[in-house]
């Protein structure tokens, strides 16, 4: 090939001043110009990386940078929000934090708290639902809580998640606040909501809390039913699945949220930058078409709120943890 | 049917064709596994439309299979733990001279176990499903058992050393948080550890650091395998197939059926058809000195397991291993819910899939013909340019699974115990089925001990699990059975005569 | 005589194992704790090592029963001996994790491979050229296509394209 000597001369310069925005670092006016990483604690193909990867196609639309997801997977999510932690606050490697954040802390498998992250904003909230097989001998919320109420303490299991996960501790909470003590139902840990649908399937245990698009493919396969939905009003996704509220007049509220942080100590123009683009990320069609065809729920707080919900969240869980037993 | 249509097209064609090729680079570099190739396609198969996002996985994961087997044969580094089973047969007959003819077996078996899984998949998808919704804690607890029992039984040497290999793979598995208690095991304050230990950089460490110590450690130059110009891929396949039709039923049938159930997947499968196999087998004293039976058995076993891997992820959105797992999110990306619906809604896709599933697998005979041919290279390349290139793939390939340099340094621990363990004749492929299944003997024991209240009989109950678990202790037994079967043989004859 | 000692190296292993998983844990709920697991592989690392000491000190007296003149277990399997050279693929993993963050992942693997290459007597034009498009092939496929965050080093200072 051939290089004329003229678009030699473009590229040399192009290249040279490419080199001297490198050089010159992040000039705060300019934000952002190179690609972002925003680090997912879970694994690829998850139910969270797909948020990730669709709020950070909409959020690179709004920004005209890239945003690249990156993976760090493991230890309940230890790994990959410690991960978050410990990037530099230049703002250029965010991550997606998960409700993990208010209870990993509790079990002390971390010293990690919200405290130590910088909010950005909340994207995502999905609210526990009260799952049973449908041949199983339950047919109303009423006649299961009635069963836990009168049988020995430890007769009925439930499943979901892992011990001491978020769905755990929401229907440990959700017990408790019908006045029944947290361990009156034997937890069967699971690894994720997929094995804990087969057991419920197969009559290995009798309730299953998750998330209802967790168990959307049960559902609508009729194997498994869904009693109630932990949320103050019915999902639009799934509009035949009552509140807690109108079947057992209850309030109670935890679920998973899911937020973009920082590290803590970033400059609060890239936090104002940051919230503004992902707003309209989080507006944007792409964003919304996914979270409603995937029935995730949307719920959106600005950093403030954001930081506000995290702290009152922290110590509803820190309670339930502690009533577990699970407390470290 | 508008199915067709969907998958004949200029760019679903070119997509797959891309797949494959990335699927046997991955799959024949050492150091790069099936699952590490599926997991780095996400990102890419999210600008893509459904069809060629799905069949850019399907093809891949098919392909990286069958080609991990390449380096296996070669080099003696299996890419995956189900072809961790047979490395020892396929490894041997590379050094008689017949690399080319057991890769050749090997890929007609992937093909028929990849189609005839994918038939069982058409054909009666859901009702397999509902038996594999049949089995809770109880079934896979004693399925694993099983599972780790063959590795056992089918190991050449001792069985002590068998034994405690085995052992050294489950006590990997207990590293990280105990799923029942949540509680850290032996992660010494790394929060890395805490996810416990994956088995791609344990495998690398295990096969791959050991192969290229146990070289430098050598002052030779001089292959152990050698081209052989009469070596033919196809040559002999017809004999073997007639010969072994049986073997590739059977392991298919296996490979499918323990592939559709949730959490065992085609590396349980492939053991265990292998083990059937050595078994049932008439000269069951060759198994583990090169023969082809065993490759036959097992290689048919682990391509069938990851078409039946899909029976539940399509029928209930459960995955059947880590693949699927992965597609899961994927489906659920583009719009296709797992669920029976997907069999119903008249969109095609479903039979787009099926299609795309066929497709993929024919493709392998030409694709993987290819790369057996170029594997060559293996052999033409002087190992002293070949061995640095293997192990800056195995470095990189270690990182990439998480992106945490705690992956390398496992690679390189585990593998120097391991490399310790192999000038004792310890042999090391129980250590990997040992680590995959470790954790799923001791999740489902524990989950079913939690239900009982700790009662025992309860692994008894029910009726599958009873059959199952009355499997294993007559395995166990077997040695025991044989002996007094013929010593009461012989007294009788002693008697008559 | 090696089989002895890996008889009692692994019930030393076993010993500790099943020592550390007793500092695990418990939960009242369980019937069987965390430390359940290890503590039996603990035990069969100790019954499997005794096994294989006790079988090879057998051998080796039925041996010396049968007056074999030379040792039993050296005979069966010479024990190859190893150049200390066996030591370079894990000293390169190690040069690799503690350089690259400041070299960068492609210039320390392109090290390695070269070094390696030289040391088995490469023509050193082959080792120069294979070993700098080989890292450069690595480097652009994973970084590039694959996107896996390989360490781009302080020393080139990050004007390498590693993610776009």
């Amino acid at each position: 090939m051939i290089m004329t000597n003229h678009s030699l001369k473009t590229l040399i310069t192009s290249s040279i001043a490419a080199a001297i925005m490198v050089a010159s670092g992040s000039a705060l006016a300019d934000y952002p110009e190179r690609p972002i990483t925003l680090i997912v604690p879970w694994a690829a193909g998850g139910g969270t990386d797909a948020t990730a990867r669709t709020i950070a196609r909409a959020l690179e639309e709004e920004l005209g940078q890239n945003v690249n997801v990156v993976n760090r997977t493991g230890g309940s999510g230890v790994v990959g929000h410690t991960a978050i932690l410990n990037a530099k606050p230049d703002g250029y490697t965010i991550g997606l934090a998960t409700v993990e954040v208010n209870t990993m802390h509790w079990q002390g498998l971390t010293d990690l708290t919200y405290e130590d992250l910088t909010p950005i904003a909340q994207i995502n909230y999905d609210s526990p639902g009260i799952q049973v097989a449908t041949d199983g001998a339950f047919d109303s919320l009423d006649t299961l809580m009635e069963a836990i109420r009168t049988q020995p303490k430890g007769s009925l299991t439930a499943s979901g998640t892992g011990q001491g996960g978020i769905w755990h501790l929401a229907f440990a909470g959700f017990l408790m606040d019908q006045g029944i003590p947290a361990d009156q139902v034997i937890w069967v840990p699971s690894e994720g909501s997929a094995p804990a649908m087969t057991e419920l399937a197969s009559g290995g245990v009798d309730v299953v809390s998750t998330s209802i698009p967790e168990a959307r493919s049960m559902i609508d396969a009729g194997r498994v039913k869904s009693f109630a939905v932990m949320a103050s009003e019915r999902l639009s996704a799934f509009p035949d699945i009552p509140t807690a509220n109108e079947l057992v007049g209850s309030d109670y509220q935890v679920g998973a949220w899911r937020g973009i942080v920082g590290p803590q100590g970033m400059d609060a123009e890239v936090v104002a930058t940051l919230e503004s683009a992902l707003e309209a990320a989080y507006q944007s069609d792409t964003y919304q078409d996914f979270m409603t065809q995937r029935g995730f729920g949307t719920e959106w707080r600005n950093a403030e709120e954001f930081g506000q919900m995290m702290e009152e969240m922290d110590g509803i869980l820190g309670e339930i943890v502690e009533q577990v037993g699970l407390a470290n | 049917m508008n199915g067709v249509g969907l998958v004949l097209n200029f760019d679903t064609i070119l997509v797959i064709l891309a797949a494959s090729l990335f699927g046997i680079f991955v799959g024949a570099v050492p150091g790069l596994t099936a699952t590490m190739a599926v997991a780095l396609l996400v990102p890419l198969t999210f600008y893509m439309d459904t069809i060629p996002a799905i069949a850019a996985i399907v093809t891949t994961s098919a392909m990286a299979i069958f080609a991990g087997d390449i380096p296996g044969t070669y080099l003696n580094i299996p890419g995956t733990p189900a072809s961790a089973a047979y490395v020892g047969e396929s490894h041997a007959l590379a050094k008689k001279g017949r690399a080319r003819e057991a890769l050749g077996i090997n890929l007609v078996c992937s093909v028929f176990g990849g189609i005839f899984g994918t038939i069982i998949l058409i054909v009666v998808a859901q009702s397999l499903a509902e038996v594999a919704l049949k089995f809770s804690a109880f079934e896979y607890f004693w399925l694993a058992v099983l599972g780790l029992s063959c590795s056992i039984f089918i190991s050449v040497g001792s069985r002590t050393k068998a034994f405690l290999s085995l052992l050294f793979g489950v006590l990997l598995s207990t590293v990280g948080l105990d799923m029942m208690s949540g509680a850290p095991r032996f992660t010494f304050g790394v929060p890395d550890l805490m996810a416990g230990i994956n088995f791609i950089p344990v495998m690398i460490g295990m096969f791959a650091l050991n192969e290229l110590m146990s070289y430098y450690g050598s002052k030779s130059e001089k292959k152990t395998i050698s081209v052989v110009d009469k070596d033919s891929v196809f040559h002999n396949v017809p004999r073997h197939v007639k010969r072994y039709w049986r073997n590739m039923v059977r392991g298919s049938s296996i490979g499918t059926m323990i592939g559709a159930l949730p959490g065992a997947g085609a590396d349980i499968a492939a053991w265990i058809s292998y083990g059937v196999g050595k078994g049932r087998s008439k000269d069951s004293s060759k198994y583990g000195t090169g023969n082809i039976e065993g490759i036959v058995d097992a290689s048919s076993a682990n391509n069938s397991g990851i078409s039946g891997a899909w029976v539940p992820a399509l029928v209930f959105g459960i995955p059947g291993d880590s693949i699927t797992a992965i597609v899961i999110g994927v489906l659920y990306m583009k719009g296709m819910n797992p669920g029976p619906t997907i069999f119903m809604d008249g969109s095609g896709l479903i039979y787009a899939l099926f299609i795309v599933f066929i497709l993929a697998n024919l493709m392998m005979l030409p694709i993987g013909y290819m790369a057996i041919r170029l594997s060559k290279l293996f052999i033409l390349t002087p190992s002293r340019v070949l061995m640095p290139i293997i192990l800056c793939f195995c470095i990189v390939g270690a990182f990439a699974i998480n992106n945490s340099v705690v992956d390398i340094w496992l690679m390189l621990i585990v593998g120097l115990v391991a490399y310790l363990l192999a000038v004792n004749d310890f042999p090391m492929a129980p250590a990997i089925l040992g680590l995959v299944l470790g954790s799923v003997v001791e999740n489902n024991f524990m989950s079913a001990m939690l239900r009982t209240g700790g009662d025992l009989t309860s692994f008894f109950a029910r009726p599958i699990s009873a059959g199952l678990g009355i499997a294993v202790i007559l395995l166990w037994c077997s040695p025991l059975l044989i002996k007094a079967y013929r010593y009461q043989k012989r007294k009788s004859e002693r008697a008559s005569a | 005589m090696r089989d002895v000692f890996a008889g009692i190296g692994f019930m030393i292993a076993g010993i500790v194992t099943i020592i550390t998983a007793q500092q695990f844990p418990t939960l009242p709920s369980l019937q069987y704790g965390p430390s359940l697991f290890p503590s039996l592989v603990g035990g069969g690392f100790c019954i499997g090592g005794a096994v294989l000491t006790l079988n090879s000190l057998w051998q080796r007296r039925k041996a010396a029963a049968q007056e074999v003149q030379d040792d039993p277990t050296l005979a069966t399997s010479p024990p190859e001996k190893m150049g200390w050279a066996m030591v370079l693929p894990p000293i390169a993993i190690v040069f690799y994790i503690l350089a690259s963050d400041y070299l960068g992942a492609m210039l320390t693997i392109t090290i390695i491979m070269f070094l390696l290459m030289l040391l088995r007597k490469t023509k050193i034009y082959v080792a120069l050229i294979t070993s700098v498009v080989m890292s450069s092939a690595i480097y652009f496929i994973f970084s590039h296509y694959l996107l896996i965050p390989l360490p781009q080093g302080v020393l080139l200072g990050g004007s390498l394209p590693w993610i776009s």
